[in-house]
């Protein structure tokens, strides 16, 4: 029993070490680091929270972004989620030979590099009076991660069986209604694994942020560049509970939907895992 | 039965909407931009190719090229590699598997800036882990490899390959579930024919997958900039200086949007190409033993 458990427990060991930069940075970030010194490997034993208040104060302002970025993060996602959706369910129902590879071409445009349309992005937003706005950032963040939710969406709805859709019809369900009544709860794990994995790419966003917007709309990605400039450079411990800021919304998504990511198989594969 | 179709080409419509004002034209634009230049007067002029051949001629420019060459072929097949060993541990464990899935994730959840960050103070000299190491032992102190021009490039192709071989391993383990039990314990009763089994058995069951893995890797890869930003500012010197970073400096610090974004389409062009390798890749695989 015991040498059972402990061939299985190398995978956690494995786990513990791959994890070890983030352990050194929670460390750090409560101020646990090693001794300026290093006499013997002596530690600087004495937690504090000071560090978090200091990068969630004014003179960092991580309180505020993590706010501007929560709501921008979640607006996007909805809205990306959403058109995404239909759109999945439109290209499964028209079956047609173009529209079975337009979800892998939009996937092109996702691999796209930002600078190859961010500056003519970002004159079309001075232009269209949307530049250093929330609603700009959650139109553009939501475009992004598009093609991504179509092509996952899509294979969600690939493994619903057609008589669904058939059952729908003669319901008399007409066709936004079976989209709604009958596609949406059967896909329901799909779109909260998607809206997840969507998320958690709108709330990381830089470059397109940084190019977006100067001084109103700032997430966290653009706090935390902060922490580039020359002054903070060996400032490691309030960097450290920045950054562990900045990775809780995500972790704590991905524990809410952990039941929903579990059925996350794009191109097929064991239902879940 | 030409309105259902129509009901249902309307669906299409929010999100190419979206996409072609967001993504599409703002390309178009670029990579129109890509070949003008603008005159003395501070109009738009038509200069065909001259942006690119301003490029080729830039020595910045082709070292940039060159490191986003060493630095994809390090960190993309790494990756991907990586990404399927954490894979076959994650899928070899009989409990617990999904709690494994989702913790070995946790590098790809914070993101690509803050990972940048953690690295640079991870390995830096005075707080940082191996440095700790090292002066255990009784080594006097040294300093971060990313401030030595030889290393640093490989050493922030291994920061990507932590950050997004997880990604690789969350996409591949259902594919390694879906492998026939059969298959899967002769794969594990081969201990000493580990290699045989990759090649025999998981590569050819795993290939439509390893290639789009591999795919949307490239493409991460070839256009990496905000880890680069954080990790090392491109430096020292030039020695982590990308196309994307180049692309970068010059669009918006140099204001020379036409060189910024002739470099972004000349790295388009290699996405592409490398893309369609990918895909010829999948492609060529499909038929399985």
């Amino acid at each position: 029993m015991i040498a059972w458990r402990l061939a299985g427990a190398w995978r956690w060991a494995l786990l513990g070490l791959f994890l070890l930069p983030l352990v050194w940075a929670l460390l750090a970030s409560v101020d646990i680091v090693p001794d300026g010194f290093r006499r013997f490997g002596a530690w600087q034993l004495d937690p504090t929270l000071a560090h978090y208040q200091e990068v969630l104060g004014e003179s960092v302002g991580l309180a505020p972004a993590t706010l501007t970025g929560l709501a921008v993060a979640a607006a996007a996602t909805t809205l990306s989620v959403a058109s995404g959706f239909a759109a999945a369910a439109g290209l499964r129902r028209l079956a047609t030979s173009w529209s079975r590879r337009l979800g892998p071409a939009l996937l092109l445009l996702y691999l796209l590099p930002v600078i190859a349309y961010g500056p003519p992005l970002a004159d079309g937003a001075r232009w269209l009076g949307l530049y250093d706005t929330l609603a700009g950032l959650v139109l553009v963040e939501a475009a992004l991660t598009l093609p991504l939710a179509i092509w996952l969406l899509g294979g969600y709805l690939a493994r619903l069986p057609r008589e669904l859709d058939e059952a729908a019809a003669l319901d008399g369900c007409s066709e936004l209604a079976a989209l709604w009544r009958v596609l949406l709860p059967a896909a329901w794990s799909g779109v909260a694994a998607t809206a997840v994995v969507v998320f958690v790419l709108d709330w990381n966003l830089f470059e397109v942020p940084s190019l977006l917007s100067l001084t109103t709309v700032k997430t966290v990605p653009l706090v935390l560049s902060a922490f580039l400039t020359y002054e903070r450079d060996l400032e490691w411990q309030p960097a450290a509970a920045a950054l562990l800021v900045g990775l809780a919304p995500a972790l704590l998504a991905v524990v809410a939907a952990h039941r929903a990511l579990r059925t996350l198989a794009p191109l097929g594969g064991a239902d879940e895992v | 039965m030409a309105s259902t179709r129509g009901a249902w080409l309307l669906l299409l419509v929010p999100a190419l909407l979206l996409l072609g004002a967001v993504l599409v034209a703002p390309a178009l634009v670029g990579l129109g931009r890509s070949f003008t230049s603008t005159g003395p007067d501070g109009r738009l002029m038509f200069a065909g190719l001259r942006n690119y051949q301003l490029l080729l001629e830039d020595r910045d420019a082709r070292v940039a090229f060159r490191n986003g060459a060493v630095y994809t072929l390090l960190a993309a097949p790494l990756s991907v590699a990586v990404g399927l060993g954490l894979a076959l541990a994650i899928a070899g464990a009989r409990r617990g598997r999904h709690a494994l899935r989702l913790l070995f994730l946790t590098p790809w959840l914070a993101s690509p800036l803050a990972v940048g960050l953690l690295w640079r103070f991870f390995l830096h000299s005075r707080v940082g882990l191996p440095d700790y190491l090292l002066g255990l032992v009784g080594q006097s102190v040294q300093l971060s490899p990313l401030s030595n021009p030889a290393l640093a490039l490989p050493v922030a192709a291994l920061v990507d390959v932590w950050r997004s071989s997880p990604l690789a391993a969350f996409l591949l383990v259902p594919g390694v579930l879906a492998v026939p039990r059969e298959l899967r314990e002769q794969a594990a009763l081969d201990g000493a024919g580990g290699l045989r089994a990759l090649w025999h058995i998981w590569l050819p069951w795993l290939r439509p997958l390893l290639g789009v893995v591999l795919l949307l890797r490239v493409a991460d890869v070839l256009g990496a900039f905000d880890t680069l930003l954080t990790l090392t500012h491109g430096g020292p010197n030039d020695a982590t200086t990308t196309p994307a970073l180049y692309s970068y400096s010059h669009a918006w610090i140099g204001q020379d949007w036409a060189r910024g974004l002739a470099a972004a389409w000349l790295l388009v062009a290699l996405v592409l190409l490398l893309g369609a390798g990918c895909l010829w890749f999948v492609r060529t695989g499909t038929e399985r033993p």
